[in-house]
């Protein structure tokens, strides 16, 4: 269960300026949700990502994973905490000096795959996202929308607990979205993972019908079921 | 926790191949560290032999004139061997001083006809070794009473060179440590900004290696381990370097220690030389590492 209790993120810029990112956000996530942040750009969606794995501290509030306070976690529980949370990050964060079976192994291999395991896996979950033929690509060898989709696999290969989707439509043509989008589907529905998913895209709102976290300018304005119109 | 370190190793091996000319800007400063820790290590064990050769040879001989009776010299001995700081006194009768003598210039035809000639010269004689060369003084000062007895002594004038002896050996010792000191902060230095120089090309691996999940371990091991192979190859060239300087001087190094051949004392210590060297060479890695990746690692 992910809880956020008026968490409040204010970054300090270099010139000592302040921007509020969230304000007093409060809501909760029961396990095997799949929850749509909604919200325009700059509205504190990927902010809110970060502070849920430890990527950013909060100013005030309490953010809680399974009864666990976050902030607090030292660095030995916080990269535990990291292992049972798949990411899809919004600008990929791919190892670059590492070929695409490598960027996928490595995840594995800190989650304890045997390397018997991790050979026999891969190349399924490559063929999943349609990146079988790529295996020894390394990231600049390949296109904006294969990127995305190497940090897709790389996020649902050791089956976390928690998949955080940074908008994982974003370089993708309609077909590969609608083909990710029945992956996130499916995840949440076979293997029982929480998955949070942040985007604009009305589209995707309508694809899954799911519960929306709608937010406007770092306030959380709408907590509620599925709505037709909402960014 | 074995997978974790053998997979440390691999990725440490692939760190190793990606860097190689930064690396070898570590192997210079490692072998250099080394080869002065190892000369200074050297040096000591270079000192205690000569000290032990110097002591021996630090004794004190005295030659009783030819009227002194033998009781007379064994009851001087005993009082001697009261003295502090007294190891063993030896006596030596005129007899046997001739015999040694003989032995020793065996193949000197002229000397051997000479003592023919002239019969026994020598005296009989008492041979005094002390613990350290200081203690001498004190069986100087009771030979001054018995000062009528005494024909000659050899003490006197060896002393002075002695005193230098030591102090030059004990000057080096000091003006090594001091060296080994400053490169051992030196190449801290210099590792430690190699090690940063690899890490900032590694930087956004690193932060993308914690970002899903990566713990300290997984992430320094590798490092260390990459390090680790530098100073390895880098005792190897330090103690190939040693060696090559010690071949070179051994033949020079005669006048010094003429009943010893420095690179025995070399070959005696080499794995107390290579233990040290691994040691330094360890926590020199280890403390570069560390604090060259402190910092991205509070992600």
């Amino acid at each position: 269960m992910i809880v956020f209790d008026n968490v409040t993120k204010v970054y300090t810029l270099k010139n000592k300026q302040s921007v509020l990112a969230l304000k007093n956000v409060s809501f909760k996530i029961e396990d095997k949700e799949l929850v749509l942040l909604v919200g325009k750009s700059g509205s504190g969606k990927t902010t809110l990502l970060k502070l849920i794995f430890g990527e950013e501290k909060p100013t005030s509030g309490k953010i809680l994973i399974d009864n666990q306070e976050v902030p607090k976690m030292k660095d030995g529980t916080l990269s535990k905490l990291r292992r049972k949370i798949g990411v899809v990050f919004q600008d990929y964060k791919l190892l670059s000096q590492r070929n695409v079976f490598e960027n996928i192994s490595f995840v594995m291999e800190m989650t304890g795959f045997s390397d018997k395991e991790i050979k026999e896996e891969i190349p399924e979950i490559l063929e999943v996202v349609g990146l079988e033929r790529k295996m020894h690509n390394f990231p600049n060898e390949l296109s904006q929308g294969e990127r995305q989709k190497l940090c897709i696999a790389r996020a649902i290969a050791h089956r976390p607990k928690i998949l955080l989707a940074d908008e994982p439509a974003g370089n993708l043509d309609a077909e590969n979205t609608l083909e990710i989008l029945r992956i996130f589907k499916r995840i949440n529905a076979e293997l029982k993972t929480t998955v949070l998913i942040a985007t604009h895209y009305q589209d995707l709102v309508n694809f899954f019908k799911s519960r929306i976290l709608n937010l406007k300018d770092g306030e959380l304005i709408y907590d509620g079921p599925y709505k037709k119109t909402m960014i | 926790m074995l997978l974790d370190l053998k997979r440390g190793i691999k990725y440490g091996l692939k760190i190793f191949k990606e860097n190689l000319s930064l690396g070898f800007i570590n192997l210079f400063v490692f072998s250099l560290t080394l080869f002065l820790c190892t000369a200074f290590f050297f040096s000591e064990k270079v000192g205690e032999v000569l000290i032990k050769n110097l002591k021996e040879k630090a004794d004190l001989s005295i030659y009783f004139k030819e009227e002194v009776p033998k009781e007379e010299i064994f009851k001087i001995k005993e009082e001697i061997l009261k003295i502090q700081g007294v190891e063993k006194v030896e006596f030596i009768s005129k007899d046997e001083n001739l015999e040694k003598f003989k032995k020793r210039h065996q193949k000197d035809s002229t000397i051997l006809e000479a003592l023919e000639t002239v019969g026994n010269p020598f005296y009989d004689s008492l041979s005094i070794y002390v613990k350290e060369p200081q203690d001498l003084e004190a069986v100087l000062k009771f030979l001054e009473t018995k000062k009528d007895l005494i024909q000659e002594e050899n003490y006197s004038e060896r002393k002075t060179t002695i005193d230098k002896i030591f102090n030059i050996s004990k000057n080096i010792q000091k003006g090594l440590f001091f060296t080994s000191l400053f490169f051992i902060f030196v190449s801290c230095l210099i590792v430690f900004f190699t090690v940063h120089l690899t890490i900032l090309n590694q930087k956004e691996e690193i932060t993308v290696q914690k970002l899903v999940g990566a713990s300290n371990f997984n992430i320094l091991f590798p490092f260390l381990f990459q390090e680790i192979l530098w100073a390895l190859l880098g005792i190897l060239v330090s103690v190939l370097a040693f060696t090559l300087v010690l071949k070179i001087l051994t033949p020079y190094s005669t006048f010094l220690l003429p009943e010893t051949q420095i690179f025995d004392i070399f070959k005696n210590n080499l794995l107390k030389i290579l233990g040290l060297n691994f040691l330094i060479a360890l926590i020199l890695a280890s403390f570069s590492n560390y604090f060259a990746t402190k910092r991205y690692l509070k992600i």
